[in-house]
């Protein structure tokens, strides 16, 4: 840290005496808005937890199953939101500064619990201050073509529409889901060198690691410890039986109750640099970039498990950390023209846009340990993973090293002044990491999937009667037999579509787009005969138009600009698809209507 | 159509021109050529350009005005908006007729324009990406000289077989004394009047040389005989700007 605060300190010294000879005539601007937005939840989402009732549930994967209904993300206002933007820059032909603040007023407090509470205003209406701009900038910084950037700021790399693999410098602001993944602005130090009028050279350095911002409704999904995504499934079976035996001896659920970060330590052995160059082929864009780092999605790296008999669950503590990277990226954009032929017939189509952006991503591998206190029977130690008797071995892999590739395909056209259509196939969201889905088992030949949700199921032959129980799985190596699992690729395949609408003199615009997995889910679990002695574990794919593969989100919206600079919003953001899909599940939150009213000048 | 409504400067003397027209019939073509090539010159008569320019748009429900900053060198150019408010810092850079960006200040990004965006209306009015960009009426229409007076040149362009302007017809007329078009009217295939552009208020600077007008007054017949002015607010020739704001390097670091 203190070696980066030097560096820092040093650079910026240099480029102010480098810019201190460009005493010009200063150009200063500002810009000021101020947005109102308010969210209301219209669709609650809810799970079940197992009773922890002992007249019921002594035996509960004995006798069944009984469940209480614990609501994650009710119904009712979910954002009342205020903010002011300010923007002020100052430029001359060498230099410019940028420091952009936006004080957002929450509008509600989580705060005021208790009456002397109420005595303390910043308890009664909570605040937060954001900049993504506190920069300086020289150009033409000891070479003439070289400029240089320091301070607070966003590296945007990447052609595609808001779908950024090879952007990977700034960490993402998922905090709202409206913004799709937006990035933070990071204290950073960037370069750019012209090699030409057409192409440069781009070095970024972020010499201290920052984290994605998750949304409020993250932590709903680390608390399911069944969707810890453990790459081999066998290891998955047996945790979730021996997860079950647990909840039955301790008479209740397990929860997981923390969830604590392993944050790099700030060292320059934690920074993270990118280099990218940029260019023209053909009257194309493309560039080539590198990024070395972490990604800012935290993986479970060890958890902890206290069996709480006394309190009916089994506290579950998880730790979290961010794998290194390496991503080697692509992007290019261009216009493809219409076969002549077709404009023959009708001279006023247009080029159409597109682009594509692809990274390839080389991850560290990431174990997870795990460990177990005051257990009956294992007592207190490492969880042993062999089954062999003997605490630890081979730790279960959370991410493995396989390398895997993201991208993203699009294109976009204008069908006259009043109508834009976009579409993208995204390979890989932003929250998604490692190798899985088709593209990566081409040559992985490995199945990565996540679990949307894992039960354990009796049930053979499906006649509605427990064939068998918890016991004959436990440690026969049958696990397999009892687990159902409903799982989706780790890297999901999207359609990203949308169209615009303009009219009124482009006053007013309809917009839809939406978002559609087309990976759709596949259902594992063991199907065989009552007594057991016949059957198999069957995998069933869910298509992404089936009742239990759809998993959609549909986001339409209008908004009217009612003045020069100020724009009246209303819109919806429908999550859709069972509990277990992409985007029914309740960590990306829910269904919700909102409005906003923004006023720049 | 590739028409500059912004830059509108003259190169050649009236001399020169009068003796390339002097035995001219009315409709012979290459006359027509040789006027369409002098306008185009006329572009190239500065080295770089600055402006100021207000846009009003016309509205039924109430005018609306759009405030810019362009910057021209050679065939290249940029437009940096300063308001309103909420679109104030996007910028729009033209290296060439296919090759258009706009960097959007609310992403951070630079995006390339495709041909499909080019020929819209640009933030409601009646003036397009391609009306902006600077071009030559040359590559892609064939010109007739159909009649002349003592004040102007009357043109008809044609669009050439294998091109694909906007507009495949145009009249245009033509100032003599400072060879710019003051009057341009794009039209379909039928001869149908879709726009009416018309530049008033002419001055010039160094000796005739370089030359522009004060307003710009662009009519859209198809959408209700809707229109747009353009006025110049402030304009400087061969001010020394640099290479860079030209660059996508430039657009990328936000201008």
């Amino acid at each position: 840290m203190k070696c980066s605060t030097t560096m820092w300190t040093a650079i910026l010294i240099a480029s102010m005496a480098w810019a201190k000879t460009a005493q010009a005539q200063i150009e200063k601007s500002w810009t000021v808005s101020i947005q109102s937005d308010v969210r209301y939840v219209v669709q609650e989402k809810s799970t079940k937890e197992l009773i922890p009732a002992a007249d019921f549930v002594k035996y509960p994967y004995l006798a069944g199953h009984k469940y209480r209904k614990l609501i994650l993300v009710p119904t009712g206002f979910s954002r009342n939101e205020n903010i002011l933007h300010v923007r002020l820059s100052a430029e001359t032909d060498k230099l410019k500064g940028v420091a952009e603040v936006d004080f957002v007023w929450l509008g509600y407090s989580r705060e005021a619990q208790v009456l002397q509470d109420l005595t303390k205003r910043e308890k009664l209406l909570p605040f937060r201050l954001e900049s993504n701009a506190l920069y300086l900038d020289v150009n033409g910084f000891i070479f003439k073509n070289l400029d240089l950037r320091i301070g607070q700021q966003v590296i945007s790399w990447g052609t595609a529409d808001q779908f950024n693999p090879t952007s990977n410098l700034n960490p993402l602001d998922l905090e709202d889901p409206l913004l799709f993944g937006e990035h933070m602005g990071v204290p950073a130090i960037r370069m750019d060198y012209a090699v030409s009028d057409d192409w440069t050279a781009t070095l970024a350095w972020v010499p201290i690691f920052f984290p994605d911002n998750l949304p409020a409704t993250a932590p709903i999904g680390l608390a399911s410890p069944d969707r810890i995504p453990v790459l081999d499934q066998k290891m998955r079976w047996q945790f979730a039986v021996d997860r079950g035996l647990g909840e039955l001896l301790a008479n209740g659920p397990t929860r997981v109750t923390e969830a604590n970060l392993e944050k790099p330590p700030m060292n320059i052995g934690n920074s993270q640099v990118g280099f990218r160059i940029r260019g023209k082929i053909f009257e194309q864009d493309i560039s080539l970039s590198y990024y070395y780092g972490r990604s800012g999605m935290p993986q479970p790296s060890v958890s902890r498990a206290f069996f709480r008999q006394d309190a009916n669950y089994i506290d579950t503590r998880v730790n979290l950390m961010y794998p290194r990277m390496h991503v080697a990226g692509l992007s290019m954009a261009g216009q493809i023209p219409w076969a002549k032929a077709l404009m023959k017939k009708n001279p006023k189509l247009k080029p159409v846009g597109w682009w594509f952006e692809a990274a390839a991503f080389f991850p560290q591998k990431i174990t997870m340990g795990i460990y177990q206190n005051d257990f009956p029977i294992v007592g207190t130690g490492e969880y042993d993973y062999e089954g062999d008797g003997v605490q630890g071995g081979n730790r279960p892999t959370i991410v493995d090293t396989t390398p895997f590739l993201k991208w993203t395909l699009g294109f976009d056209y204008s069908f006259s002044n009043h109508w834009y259509a976009n579409v993208q196939w995204v390979h890989g969201f932003p929250d998604e990491f490692g190798a899985g889905g088709w593209l990566s088992n081409l040559w992985s030949k490995q199945k990565g999937m996540v679990v949307g949700k894992s039960y354990l199921d009796f049930d053979y032959n499906d006649d509605g009667h427990n064939d068998t129980d918890i016991l004959s799985c436990y440690g026969s190596g049958q696990q397999g037999r009892c687990v159902h699992e409903i799982v989706r690729p780790r890297l999901g395949d999207y359609i990203v579509g949308g169209v615009d609408f303009k009219f009124k003199n482009q006053s007013m615009l309809m917009r839809l787009f939406f978002i559609l997995d087309m990976s759709g889910s596949y259902e594992q679990y063991w199907k065989g005969s009552a007594d057991g002695s016949t059957g198999k574990r069957v995998s069933v794919w869910h298509n992404p138009f089936s009742a239990k593969g759809f998993s959609a989100i549909i986001y339409p919206q209008f908004t009217w600009a009612v003045a020069e600079g100020a724009e009246l919003s209303i819109g919806g953001f429908l999550a859709l698809g069972k509990s277990y899909s992409r985007f029914g599940d309740p960590a990306v939150g829910s269904s919700m209507v909102w409005t906003r009213g923004k006023f720049t000048f | 159509m590739r028409n500059s409504p912004f830059t509108i400067k003259a190169g050649l003397t009236v001399g020169l021109l009068a003796m390339l027209l002097a035995a001219a019939p009315a409709k012979a073509n290459p006359q027509g050529e040789k006027v369409i090539r002098l306008v185009e010159q006329a572009f190239l008569s500065y080295k770089d350009q600055f402006g100021k320019y207000k846009y009003l748009i016309k509205n039924r429900g109430g005018d609306k005005i759009i405030k810019f900053t362009l910057y021209n060198k050679g065939t290249k150019r940029l437009i940096k908006f300063t308001y309103p408010g909420d679109v104030r810092g996007q910028m729009v850079l033209m290296q060439s007729k296919d090759e258009m960006y706009i960097y959007l200040p609310a992403y951070r990004r630079v995006r390339r324009l495709a041909g499909h965006v080019r020929n819209q209306g640009f933030m409601g009015s009646d003036l397009s990406l391609d009306d902006m960009s600077i071009g030559s009426w040359s590559k892609d229409y064939t010109t007739t000289l159909v009649k002349q007076d003592a004040k102007y040149w009357y043109l008809s362009l044609k669009k050439k077989a294998g091109r694909n302007p906007p507009y495949p017809r145009l009249k245009m007329r033509v100032l003599k004394k400072i060879h710019e078009a003051d009057k341009i009217e794009y039209m379909s295939r039928s001869g149908r009047a879709l726009r009416t552009q018309t530049l008033t208020g002419w001055y010039c600077q160094g000796n005739s040389i370089m030359c522009a007008a004060k307003t710009i007054l662009m009519i859209d017949h198809r959408r209700g005989n809707h229109k747009t002015y353009l006025y110049e607010v402030e304009s400087r020739f061969n001010v020394g700007i640099s290479n860079r704001k030209f660059t996508i390097r430039y657009l990328m670091r936000g201008g």
